[in-house]
This record gives structure tokens, sequence and C-alpha cells, in this order.
């Protein structure tokens, strides 16, 4: 027995028109496996398989992780500062209705992440399916593309960035050449959003590797079927690439909210970490750090990292609910 | 419909070749230049401002230096309390510790959610979820404590530890979507050759997730390599500053930053992460195509 | 004593909030020994923090050297840091009841660190303060006792780019006799007369240099009681004087304006020669001077003689703290002592954190400064005979009035809020932050 006779299993099912997945749903899991033992026996022994996968990570979870998340939230009802809290009860809840500098913040982190995140990984998808194909040279674009990415929170950016957006920067210069007078993109409060918007889509490069390997793990047979059966290159794209790649696409999604829900460092680059010009870049996490360490006011911090992390546990309760509508796995579950 | 996929024959595609697909070739070369272009212009920008002289990396924004001052790179090299190798050694360690630590214990907690029906999955799941959502700015304390009490502050367990013990979720999230997508008749098909769960995570589900693999060395290295807070927190000794602390030891918002010693040290941090991500990308390879079938 | 363990608050919350586990108990007990707050055994183990950039490490590492020198049984663990970093990383240790020994100080931080116990009193234990300016003692002292001692001393100035100055075709003002008024004017006419602009701007949003303007007028920007002591009128005449200046083109648009600030003070227009003045404190001259590849002169705020009073003020540049919950009191005492007095110490130090708050050793390294750090002594000499008593330490709070003062200036700058409504909202936002 080899992974050659699974092998044939898919091209026969692709061949068949329908995309991989729960539309066409492969045989029922293992018959032979459970023919040869007992139904309970097979679970008992999956159950202390996954615990022993799991292990490093129930340990993690137990001794670093959970504890400190519960130390916030307890802290988040205590009016914790520099080594000392008292317990306030729901005071630091009650405060936010009352805070129009944190009602801001939501504002502009959901801005951002609502335009930035689609935007991002539109360009990521795009450039990864470009960059897939087998062409001489294409291992230096990746590089080149991924450039960006790996310079981080790196001052260079920060400094570079301005000069670039700033009154007498580099698109100016080239918006004079067209006669049209530019502003001072990071510095003014209607515009400074939108340039963090640019960098934030500028540096696609972690999703974008992150849909390359999804691509290199979609078998070839795949193609090759679908090139059979006489599909073009859209047509292969559509039926075969785009199920394939769901799975990741819907990793990004998540995980790319989650991240720019908690977009920190890309304020620095405009502000310094102040949030400026006039609060136009105060993300969330930005304000909480402000209370938290420039305020010493650890309590509300957490009280507002807790309702931070309601907001992105809706939005990625809501995105895997939606999920079992366009998300195709293999393993057919 | 045959039942394996045999070699297709060459496509009459020679048609079309003379002309146009030259051209298309070029046009499409073009336009990836051209967008190149723009994601290249930050490295070219640092690259000019560490050889230029200090009085000129602000007050002029072009690339190319009026004078070319090498002296940037000796002298960054050698400013700080340690010359930069150290630094570079102290991240490389911690580096290392990092990416063994995610490859082995996130690939097998993923493994255990995406495979194996144990009861509570989908609690545990989302449980490992939020442990992403909580800003690092709030557990930090907390986290502190502890391995303050574990006399680990000024040692470079509490940053490879928890690596160790698969508290990046991102990478086993990352990897289960993986796992996932692989079809499930192979882990069947192994079972039925006699591999028992762990004969099938290693022989089976690993080489299949090279791609993920890959992606994960890559991220933890970048990710780790540029990580400054954590590495602030933790390592005060002036022994054992990494890469990230060493470049912010060039500067003072209000007094003195040596700008040129900044910058070439930035070039020259950038020098193994680049050199990583080279490296590793040739390992984004076609996982089921080169193990698969042919 | 009292508070030895000031962080045991910090301790019993967090494990009652359950994040030890059952293992928490013993390691709790085990690690409450280290800091009994200094007893007669100390460790001789030190933690020394600072923030600066590369050649302060460097010195600054030889210091350590020679004290290591002269004190067998001693030993220091060093640690430099950057400005912002340092804050982060002192937040978190001091909360994790792990501070370190010895460290810098900062005027807009002491009180918030003092009042949560952080501190130890450095008054009788065997630091010697008596060639220690009287001025710089009292800028570290809350409810009579020391929690920090001034390293050196600074001063606000306005700072005068010669060579533009000259280009303008304006003259050089008499700072000792100018007002107000005449700064505006000044800066009109500088920017009328050249191509660069009279003022960057970028300092209106400074809460020490509207508390030297508040002082003028007797009045001052903190109560001793820790209030907020300026009238709304003197406010309001700060923020029209700020409106005027813009309006009459002598500072850049509110978007320049931004930037420059953000960019910080090496990227500002004074530093890359297309500004001829700004307000900075003396001791930025000498970084300043290097990036602009030229020389600056020194000018003092205005209003000084015209006022109630003169408003300037010396400012400690840093304090040297030691934490309540050091490991070796005794040492810590000898390292801040040999910090503040010992001759090789100053030698190595010069005037980098400041002019030295010893007023022999000041007196004994003057001739040995280099030029930069000469220039601000100079001014520093000048000025001092002139002085009144400085404003009193800043309140539990203030760490967070610069920004608050900062996001204001902004939002005038874009006439998002008018003059009027500026000084409300600053008055409301540090009113809350200082509890007030």
């Amino acid at each position: 027995m080899t992974d050659n006779d699974v092998a044939v299993v898919r091209p026969k099912q692709r061949s068949s028109g329908a995309p991989p997945g729960p539309a066409a749903s492969g045989p029922p899991p293992s018959p032979e496996r459970a023919r040869r033992r007992t139904g309970a026996s097979i679970r008992s022994r999956e159950r202390w398989a996954a615990l022993s996968f799991l292990s490093p990570w129930l340990i993690g979870l137990l001794a670093i992780t959970i504890g400190p998340m519960i130390a916030s939230f307890y802290l988040s009802f205590t009016d914790y500062s520099l080594g000392y809290g008292e317990w306030v009860g729901g005071e630091n809840y009650a405060r936010m209705f009352d805070d129009p500098r944190l009602a801001n913040a939501i504002k502009v982190t959901a801005v951002y992440t609502f335009v930035s995140v689609p935007l991002q990984l539109a360009a990521a998808l795009l450039l990864a399916i470009v960059l897939d194909r087998g062409l001489r040279g294409m291992a230096f674009y990746r590089s080149i593309f991924y450039l960006p990415s790996l310079l981080g929170g790196s001052v260079a950016i920060a400094i570079m960035w301005r000069q670039v957006f700033g009154t007498e920067g580099l698109v100016n210069q080239v918006l004079a050449l067209f006669g049209i007078q530019g502003e001072g993109w990071v510095s003014h409060p209607d515009y400074a959003l939108g340039t963090l918007i640019i960098l934030h889509v500028w540096t696609f490069g972690s999703p974008m590797i992150i849909f390359l390997a999804g691509l290199r793990q979609i078998p070839t047979m795949y193609y090759e079927a679908a090139k059979i059966d006489g599909a073009g290159v859209m047509q292969r794209f559509v039926s075969v690439t785009l199920p394939l790649l769901t799975p990741i696409i819907f990793f990004n999604l998540v995980l790319q909210i989650i991240n720019s829900f908690q977009s920190f460092t890309q304020a620095f680059i405009i502000s310094s970490g102040k949030g400026g010009p006039a609060d136009s870049t105060m993300f969330l996490t930005l304000y909480l750090y402000d209370q938290g360490f420039t305020q010493f006011d650890m309590g509300y911090a957490s009280a507002i990292a807790w309702l931070l992390l309601a907001i992105i546990a809706i939005f990625t309760a809501l995105n895997f609910l939606m999920s079992k509508f366009w998300v195709f796995y293999g393993d057919n579950d | 419909m045959t039942e394996t996929p045999t070699p297709a024959p060459p496509r009459p595609r020679a048609k079309q070749r003379p002309a146009t697909v030259g051209l298309k070739r070029f046009v499409f070369h073009l336009v990836l230049i051209a967008a190149a272009m723009v994601m290249i212009y930050p490295l070219l920008w640092m690259l000019s401002a560490s050889l230029k002289p200090i009085d000129e990396i602000f007050a002029d924004p072009g690339l190319l230096p009026s004078s070319w001052e090498w002296g940037n790179y000796a002298e960054g090299w050698n400013a700080l309390p340690h010359p930069f190798e150290k630094y570079i050694w102290n991240s490389m360690l911690i580096v290392a510790g990092s990416i063994l630590g995610n490859l082995v214990s996130c690939s097998m907690a993923a493994y255990a959610f995406a495979r194996l029906r144990f009861p509570m999955r989908g609690m545990l799941f989302a449980v490992m979820l939020g442990t992403i959502m909580l800003p690092i700015h709030v557990v930090i304390i907390p986290q502190y404590i502890l391995f303050n009490n574990l006399g680990w502050v000024d040692t470079f367990w509490p940053l490879i530890v928890p690596k160790l013990l698969a508290t990046d979720a991102f990478f086993v999230f990352l990897m289960v979507q993986f796992i996932r997508g692989l079809p499930k008749e192979l882990d069947e098909a192994a079972s039925i050759d006699g591999c028992g769960y762990w004969g099938t995570y290693l022989r089976v589900i690993m080489p299949l997730c090279m791609p993920a693999l890959a992606t994960t060395a890559i991220f933890t290295f970048i990710w780790t390599w540029n990580d400054f807070y954590s590495q602030l927190i933790y390592l005060r000794d002036v022994d054992l500053q990494t890469v990230p602390l060493a470049l912010r030891l060039f500067m003072d918002s209000t007094g003195t930053t040596n700008w040129g010693a900044l910058f070439a040290m930035s070039i020259v941090a950038l020098g193994p992460i680049f050199g990583f991500f080279l490296a590793g990308q040739r390992y984004l390879v076609r996982g089921i195509a080169t193990t698969g079938i042919k | 004593m009292q508070s030895s363990n000031p962080s045991g608050v910090s301790r019993r919350t967090l494990a009652k909030a359950g994040i030890f586990g059952a293992a928490s108990a013993p390691l709790l007990a085990a690690c409450g020994n280290g800091d009994g707050g200094g007893g007669a055994e100390g460790d001789g183990e030190l933690d020394f923090w600072w923030w600066g950039s590369d050649p302060r490490h460097e010195y600054t590492q030889k210091i350590i050297e020679a004290f290591l020198a002269k004190n067998d049984g001693v030993t220091i663990k060093p640690s430099p840091n950057e400005f912002d970093a340092y804050w982060d990383a002192l937040n978190v240790s001091v909360s994790g009841n792990n501070a370190p020994d010895v460290l810098q100080q900062d005027e807009r931080y002491l009180r918030d660190y003092a009042d949560k116990n952080a501190l130890l009193a450095l008054d009788d234990i065997g630091i010697d303060l008596s060639n220690i300016d009287e001025a710089a003692i009292k800028a570290g002292q809350l409810n009579g006792e020391t929690y920090g001692i001034a390293t050196g001393l600074n001063s606000l100035c306005l700072m005068v780019n010669p060579v533009l100055l000259e280009a303008s075709g304006v003259a050089m003002p008499d700072d000792k006799a100018w007002t107000w008024d005449d700064f505006k004017q000044f800066v009109i006419d500088v920017t009328n007369g050249g191509d660069a602009i009279g003022n960057s701007g970028i300092s209106f949003n400074n809460e020490s240099l509207f508390n030297v303007f508040a002082r003028q007028k007797g009045e001052s920007l903190y109560t001793p009681e820790g209030e907020l002591g300026f009238s709304e009128a003197t406010m309001n005449e700060w923020w029209q004087m700020v409106i005027d200046l813009r309006d009459a083109g002598a500072t850049p648009g509110a978007s320049q304006i931004v930037e420059a600030y953000a960019a910080g003070q090496d990227q500002a227009p004074l530093a890359t020669g297309t500004g001829v003045t700004e307000f900075y404190w003396t001791n930025q001259v000498g970084a300043i001077q290097k990036v602009l590849g030229g020389d600056l002169v020194l000018l003092r705020i205005p209003g000084e003689s015209a006022g109630t009073q003169p408003g300037m003020y010396l400012k400690s540049a840093m304090f040297w703290s030691i934490a309540r919950s050091t490991s070796d009191q005794e040492a810590a005492a000898k390292l801040v002592d040999f910090l503040l007095n010992d001759d090789a110490s100053i030698d190595l130090m010069l005037g980098d954190r400041g002019l030295p708050s010893n007023t022999a050793q000041r007196d004994r390294v003057l001739p040995m400064l280099p030029p930069d750090q000469a220039l601000a002594a100079d001014f520093i000499a000048a000025l001092t005979p002139d002085l009144v008593e400085g404003p009193p330490v800043p309140p539990v709070g203030a760490g967070g009035v610069a920004d608050i003062m900062l996001g204001l200036y902004e939002t005038l700058l874009f006439d998002q809020t008018s003059v009027e409504e500026t000084t409300a909202g600053f008055i409301e936002q540090t009113n809350a932050a200082i509890g007030a």
C-alpha cells in the first residue's frame, strides 16, 4: 500500500466536476478500521493519543497563558497601578460608557480593520497566485515583495514613511508634477489613518507567504485532472484553486482581523505612539497602552483589553459561523 | 476518465508562442519590476541613510550620499557595551530555541485538533484562539511576576519555554488549517498500513505539511528576531541583550541619537532574517506533488 | 520598617486571582526574603538602570568600573536602555516586585513612583548631600523626603540659528529685556526676511514652556498641593499667541508642525536648517548642533523682565533614585554617592546628565567641558542669579499631561477647537489625570 492508491481517489471526484468538499463528500470515515477494532477501544486510544499530542500546549495553557489572562480579568475590577490595587467592582467598565476617547479609539480601529484587511488580503492573494508560477526569477520577486514585512517596526520605516507622505514628501512631489497641491498626509487628521491603511496593505508579505504555502499544498493532480476535462486557466482557478485554498483564506481572514484589532506598532510610525494628529490614529491598543503605561491605570487598561477581547471574539465567532458556507476542508468531517 | 492521471500530452500551445507570448511576458515582468521598486524602496532608503553623514540624513531626501560614510558600520559595530556580534549571537540563541519549540509543539497540537476526536475539542479550540485575542500589554505584568518567581528574569527561558509549550496559537491554528486541507484518505491508508497516531503524524502528515512548517519557521525567525517588547522586559542584563534592544541603544529622543550607526546596524540586523527567508522559502515546496504521486 | 514589602498587595491581588495555580504558595514565600528593604546584611548585588544613547552607555560603564574598583564585595548588573523603552521596562519590573536597585528617574514620573512606595527616601542613608545644589535637592522632594537627587540641571532656552538669522537681516534681540510681543514680532520679521521659517512651532505644547509663561504672571502650572495653578485667561492668551503666529505665517502649517513634532528633535526644522528658532532644553544643544552641522545661540525665554516675576527655572535633567525594595541599601547608597560626588564619576559624566548638581564638582569640571556643554553651562551660569524659586514637583498623574497638551494643541492647529475650548479641554482632561 502506498500513497498512490490514495491519490487516485481524488482525481476521480475532480473529474466529476465538483470541487472536493462537503458537496462531494468522500467515503464515510474508515469503514475498514472500524470493522477491525471495537468502537470503544478506538475512541479511548484516540483520546489518549490526543492528550499526548496536546500535552505541551495544555501545559503551556495552564502554566503560562491562562493564569495571566485570568489575572488581567481580575485586575480589570481593581484600580491596580504600579504594584498596588484595590477592588473597585465594575467601576472600570462603567467608566467606558463615559469616555469619548475610548469611543473614538473603537471607531478608528474598526475603520482601520474593515478597510485594510480586505485590501491587504486581496493584494496578498493576487501576488501569491502570480508568484506561484514556476517562472524564472519568481524566488527573487517573492523575496522583494516580502521585504516590507521583514522590516517590522523598524525606526527607519517610520522616518521613511514620513518622508514619503510628508508635506514635502515624495507623494506630493509627484502630485506637483500634475499641478496638484498635496496635503501633509501623515500629519493631517483626515488622512493620517489612510496612510496607515496603505502601510498595512503594503506589508502584505505575511499573508502572501501563507497563501503561497497553501497553493503549494494543492495537489497538482487536481489541476491535471481539470486540464484533462478541458478547463481553462480561469476555470481551473475558480473550480480548483479557490475552493482548495479556502481553509487558508479563512485562516488569513481570522488572523488578520485579530491582528489589526490589536494594531499597535503601526501608529508609532505616524505619531510616535501618541495616536495623533488629534487622536486620528488612536487605536484601541494604543489607548489601552496609554492608560496602563503612561497614566499607570492598569485596572482600566485591563478592562479595555477585555472589551477588545469581547469585540474580537464576536467577529471571530461570526467568521467561524459563516465559514460553514464557504470553506471546504479535505477531511470532510 | 482514466484512473491514474497520465502525464498530459503537451498542449498545442505552440501556435500562439512567437510574438504575443514574448510581449506578454515582457509586460508581466515590467509590472512586477515596477511593483518591486515600491517594495524595495525602504531598503534602499535605509542603505543610503546608513552611508550618509549625519547632517545629511534628514536634510537631504535623495538616495545618493554626498560622501560615503563606511565608518558608520565600523562605529556602530563597536559603539555599544558589547561588539555587535554578541547581540546577534544572543538573538540567534533565542531564535533557534523558538523555531524548534514552535515546529514541534505547535504541529503536535495542530494534529490533535485537526485529526483526532476527543472530548471538549470545540471548547479547547476556542480557548486556544482566545489566547491570542488579549493584547500583550495587560498580561505582561502577571506573566512577569510568574517568571520572576521562577527566577527566570535575566535568562532566555521566558522567551523560549512558552514556544516549547505551543503558546503561539497563531501557528497552531495555521497548521490546523493546513492539515484539515489534506485528504483524510491519507491517514486512513496509513492506518491500514499499521501506522499508529504517532506514525501517521510523523510519516504522513508532517512531510505533507512542509509548506506550513517552512512558513512557521520563517515567521518564527522573523517575529522573534524583531520582537522588542518581551525581550526588553525579560532581558535586562547588558550581557543578555539582543539585536532589537541593541538597536535602541543608539537612540535618545531628547539627546544624541547616533543615526549613522543606527541605520548601519539596522542593515546588518536585516542580513540574517533576509538570508533565512531566502533559504526557507525554498521549502515552500509542493508537499503532495513531491511526496504523493510520480 | 513599615512598608518593607511595597508590592505585597500586588502579590496578594494577583495570587487571589489564581495566576500561580497550586504551585504558587511556596514560590511566593521563597521570594519574600530578598526584598526586605535593605537590612544590615545586603547581598552586594545591584541592578543599575539608566536611559540614554551610546556615548552615555559607554562612559557609564566606565563609571561602574571605577566604582567597583573602590568597592570590594559589590557586583553591578548594568542595564542601559532607550528612554521610552526604559519606562515600559521599569513599570513592569516595579509592578512585578523586581525593581532595579539604583535607577534614573524623571521629573514627570518621580511622583508616581514615590507615591506608590516604589522609591526609598534618600535623606539619611549615607549619601553625602552637603555639596548638592539646594534647588536640585528640593526638586526631588515630596512631603519633606527626598526620593530623587538631581544628576544635573538644565534650563529651557530659545535656540537660534545665527546664520539663518543674519540671512533674514534681523538683528539678534536683547533677550534680557524682550517680551512675548517682541518675540512674536521677531519671529514674523525673521520669516518675512528670509527663506527659513521663523519658529517651527513644536514647543507650544510643551507644558514646561507654558509653565514659564504662567510663572511670569505669578501663576504656575501646578500648585504645591498638586492642583492646576493658572487662570483660564493665561492659557487663552497662550493659545491666542500660537494662532496669531500661525496666521501670520511665522510658524509652519498645522500639518508640518505635527509632522515635525512626531519626527523628533533631529528631524525638526532647527536641526535640518530650515527653521531659525525653537525652544529646547539646554542639554539638547549638542545633539542638534551635530545634526545641523553648525553652531547655535542660546537666548532666554521672552517675558522674563516684563512680568510679575521671572518664570524660567532650572530643571533637574534627571534624578538618581533607589528602589525601596533594594537588596542592599548600603551598597546602593554608596553607588549614588559615588555618582554624585566622586571625581572619577564626574570626570566621565561632565555635563551629559545636565550641569552637575554638586556645586563643588560643577566648578571643578567647568573648564573641562566640551564646547556644546560649555555653551549650556555658560548660559545657565549667567541665568542663575536672576531666577526665583523653581516650581513644585508635578503631581501624581503628571506623566500623561504632555500627551494631553499635545492632543489639544493639534486640535487647535487644525481649527477643530477654539482657543477657549482648547483651554477648557486641557483643564478638564488634566484634572482627570492628576485627580484634582
